[in-house]
């Protein structure tokens, strides 16, 4: 069981780290900081897989992969000297809940496609998918934020 | 020019490069996305590591307002912030050369020869942009639970919205119609693969194949302004992210569209 966990957690966070170092460079990190933001991306979203493997709700789980990508986002910052937003943002990107969206979109274009009175289930899912993907962006980018509210930003730096 | 420190003459930027060095400094760190509140504290501190006695610097939504106090002589300054961008490499370079100011003084010549320099790099070329997009799209398309086929048609999706996308950023365009055009071409491309079978997993394949059009830079920037008390310009960046979110949204819905109509034919 142990096992099987953390080689769903290297797996994940393997994809993850890749993705976050590639989008770092689409957004212009420079190239020898790319693995900066992988590290962010692996260590926010395998942490949210572990959870809701864990059975934890997914807007919370959420919330603590942004919050662990922030607090690596500010101490890689203070180590590195660069903005924390250039580790923070390439690492959220693979956390966002796209198949949601997806799902809340294509309910309401079929919702507003049916002739007549659309069946509740189908209006109901487009509703329930739309709520979540806006409580899941919420919760991620509070938990991004909210390192930054704790350590804070009390005086100037550059 | 030299006035006393309680002369209300104006001193526009081309006269003084002081003033001229902290607003490309605040415009170029608005303008490729850091929180306000870090591009004020920054433009704060290099004033005074420059010999300014008193700063005031005022960013709003357009704009960018300064006020500085030297011993010889008081001026304020504006420039105006174009659309923003995203590119990290200008803020990460700002910031080396303040911590690198900070260690060792430089003169203000100096200093905008390198600002120039930063500013004068060219950014990353579009087909290897949209080839990076496509590989990042890829690889989060594993992540949604897309299969093997996936890999590949939400990487040659991305790409090519991506590789419009990126050709249509120029101030012509509107930001909101090349979103929405780029969103269309990559929900048909990935749409209809699924359709032809080359994937079984055509909705993970869709959503994985539309990320690099999320504005994840003005959504984290605009809570973070929000939270340190730069309500306004926090505002405008949510209400961006909102109409950027509304046009891949619409440009789903018309390769939804697009699709039925080639595939119910």
């Amino acid at each position: 069981m142990e096992n099987s966990l953390l080689l769903f957690a290297l797996k994940d966070a393997t994809w993850t780290a890749f993705a976050g170092g590639v989008f770092s460079v689409c957004l212009g990190v420079p190239v020898r900081y790319a693995p900066l933001c992988a590290l962010c991306a692996a260590i926010g979203h395998s942490l949210q897989a572990v959870l809701l493997s864990l059975m934890m709700p997914l807007a919370p789980a959420t919330f603590l992969g942004g919050a662990a990508i922030g607090l690596m986002g500010i101490v890689l910052s203070k180590i590195w000297h660069l903005p924390r937003v250039a580790l923070t943002v390439p690492a959220l990107l693979p956390m966002l809940p796209g198949t949601f969206v997806f799902n809340a979109l294509l309910g309401l274009i079929n919702t507003s496609s049916m002739q007549g009175m659309a069946p509740s289930g189908v209006a109901l899912d487009a509703f329930s998918n739309l709520l979540r993907s806006g409580i899941i962006l919420c919760a991620l980018t509070a938990g991004i934020a909210l390192p930054n509210l704790i350590i804070g930003y009390h005086k100037p730096q550059v | 020019m030299t006035k006393s420190p309680n002369s209300e003459t104006l001193h526009f930027p081309k006269e003084l490069p002081l003033m001229q060095l902290l607003l490309g400094v605040g415009k170029a760190l608005m303008v490729n996305g850091v929180p306000t509140q870090r591009a004020h504290d920054t433009v704060v501190e290099m004033a005074h590591l420059l010999g300014a006695n008193e700063i005031e610097v005022v960013i709003n939504y357009d704009g960018i307002w300064i006020e500085l106090t030297t011993p010889e002589l008081r001026a304020q300054g504006m420039s105006s912030l174009p659309e923003f961008s995203v590119n990290f490499s200008v803020s990460i370079a700002i910031t080396k050369l303040c911590y690198a100011l900070r260690e060792k003084k430089q003169s203000i010549e100096a200093l905008q020869d390198q600002l120039d320099q930063i500013l004068s790099e060219p950014y990353l070329a579009w087909w290897k942009g949209a080839l990076l997009s496509g590989i990042g799209c890829a690889a989060v398309g594993q992540i949604f639970g897309g299969d093997e086929g996936a890999l590949w048609v939400v990487g040659l999706a991305a790409f090519c919205g991506s590789a419009l996308w990126l050709n249509l950023l120029r101030p012509s365009v509107s930001l909101y119609a090349a979103t929405f055009l780029a969103a269309t071409v990559g929900g048909t491309i990935a749409g209809g693969a699924g359709y032809l079978g080359w994937t079984e997993t055509p909705f993970e394949a869709v959503s994985a194949s539309m990320l690099y059009l999320v504005p994840g830079m003005p959504m984290i920037c605009g809570f973070l302004d929000i939270l340190f008390g730069q309500p306004s310009i926090g505002v405008s960046r949510l209400v961006h992210m909102v109409f950027a979110s509304l046009s891949i949204a619409i440009g789903l819905w018309a390769s939804v569209r697009i699709l039925a109509m080639i595939f119910n034919s």
